[in-house]
């Protein structure tokens, strides 16, 4: 029957067979083995009982699992020829970088790319780069928190001057809700779209003013302006592909030759892409809407026309140096957006730490 | 009370004036207090650490009449990352010992 130093020294060198290279794994367990039998022939004199010093050896000596822990520990000290945390910060950085990409081309300033495949890449660049906080935490058996903390603390902070000299926003006389912006380095691409969209907005009010003019007064679809009542003429002029049925709540209604205020408030993109008319089959339902969605309309319009005219006055700044420090709207989002992350590295670190603590399992050692 | 010390610079210093076999480095620093909660074989890695960064050299001596041993010494590496961690500790000695009031202490440091 095997004492309790031959079956520790086993244990240590099942937990550690499959984690370490075969001749560090000798000298580590022939260690412990040397190390626990003079403990425990130190210990006879004292105890007289040979098992019982030996147990206290054990004790002394710690849990196969605890000093595993510390082995691996220091076998992981490098991983590629770096520091885990390094590899641990730069795969949160790429995180970082990608989602905000991700969400910066999808939802604001770079609204021009669209729904493309740079989006999606990006994203997925994103989730696979947290492989390498999750990587690091376990090469390391302990939690990488302090790098993860820093290099999102970092970003943040660093994203403000960055996204002060890369884009360009409304800042003068900015309405709520309008936060649309132009990149500093699409400026050829963007400033004629954005000197388009003011265009489209003014020719808009004029003919919104005049849809409430006229079916203010109108009692019959005779009395309302050729323009009003042909959809695809309003369409063409203003560049959208048609004007679909106007949509009140929840009642689908039917397409057809009443061009309509849009229910939904008037909306225009920094890429041209306007929203502002839908349109109705019925004339009764055409006056109501002018009559009650029509002015708030052309508020929308004059908040969008306010809100582009500054991005295009700063636009020209920029084009002399401007930067726009001074505009907490434009890295707010980005900021809060990159710090909102961390508790999710925070959580993949934790999680990465606990599924890597050795359990003491020999998997499937063969023993000739 | 238990106090964790720089383990790395408590066994540099243990192997200061001889080469040890790793049961009595451990058995010392145990005896110093100076491990904390560390287990006597959590002190190993440590060891481990220091030869793998060319502060310790270490062989097995089988030649004892007991069971085989690990003799662990300081290479001239070694021995300047002592002098390394001794100028700190009594920098840092110097400095608390100072504001704590503990002058005998700090004489005895500078005397070192």
């Amino acid at each position: 029957m095997r004492d309790p130093i031959a079956r520790y020294v086993s244990d240590l060198d099942a937990i550690l067979h499959f984690e370490l290279p075969e001749d560090r794994l000798e000298s580590i367990v022939m260690e412990a083995e040397s190390h626990l039998r003079e403990s425990a022939s130190r210990r006879v004199a004292e105890v007289t009982d040979p098992i019982r010093a030996q147990t206290e050896a054990i004790d002394a000596y710690g849990s196969p699992q605890r000093v595993a822990v510390g082995h691996l520990r220091r076998a992981g000290r490098k991983m590629w020829g770096l520091h885990p945390g390094y590899w641990a910060a730069l795969g949160a950085l790429v995180s970082i970088a990608c989602w905000n990409f991700h969400w910066l081309t999808l939802d604001r300033y770079f609204d021009n790319f669209g729904n493309t495949w740079q989006n999606g890449l990006a994203g997925l660049i994103g989730l696979a780069a947290l492989t390498l906080p999750i990587k690091a935490a376990r090469r390391r058996f302990r939690s990488n928190w302090s790098a993860l903390i820093l290099v999102t603390v970092g970003a943040a902070a660093l994203s403000i001057p960055l996204t002060a000299f890369w884009m360009i926003p409304s800042t003068d006389s900015r309405p709520r809700g309008f936060a649309q912006g132009i990149s500093r380095f699409h400026l050829k691409r963007d400033l004629p779209a954005v000197q388009s969209n003011i265009a489209d907005i003014r020719a808009y009010q004029d003919l919104v003013r005049q849809g409430i003019r006229s079916y203010a007064t109108a009692t019959t679809e005779r009395q309302i302006p050729g323009l009003l009542m042909d959809p695809s003429q309003v369409a063409r002029r203003f560049g959208v592909d048609h004007l679909g049925p106007a949509l009140v709540g929840t009642t689908i209604t039917h397409a057809g030759k009443f061009v309509v205020p849009r229910e939904y408030g008037a909306f225009a993109m920094v890429d041209g892409r306007t929203w502002v008319f839908e349109s109705s089959d019925r004339f009764e339902f055409a006056k109501k809407q002018w009559a009650t969605v029509g002015p708030s309309d052309l508020r929308n319009l004059d908040y969008l026309l306010l809100g582009f005219q500054s991005i295009e006055r700063n636009a020209l700044e920029a084009k002399h140096g401007r930067l726009f420090f001074f505009c907490p709207d434009l890295y707010t989002e980005t900021v809060i957006g990159t710090l909102i992350l961390l508790p999710l590295f925070l959580a993949i670190d934790a999680l990465a730490v606990l599924s890597a603590r050795p359990r003491g399992q020999r998997r499937g050692r063969v023993v000739a | 009370m238990a106090f964790r010390g720089d383990i790395k610079a408590m066994v540099l210093g243990t192997l200061q004036a001889e080469p040890l076999h790793g049961y009595e480095i451990v058995r010392r620093i145990r005896e110093s207090g100076g491990a904390g909660r560390l287990s006597e074989g959590q002190i190993y890695p440590y060891l481990h650490e220091l030869e793998e960064d060319g502060f310790l050299t270490a062989e097995w001596k089988t030649d004892t009449g007991a069971a085989p041993r690990r003799v662990y010494q300081l290479t001239p590496n070694g021995r300047a990352e002592l002098a390394r961690h001794q100028e700190t500790w009594r920098k840092f000695v110097s400095g608390v010992g100072s504001v704590l009031g503990g002058e005998m202490m700090v004489k005895e440091v500078r005397n070192a």
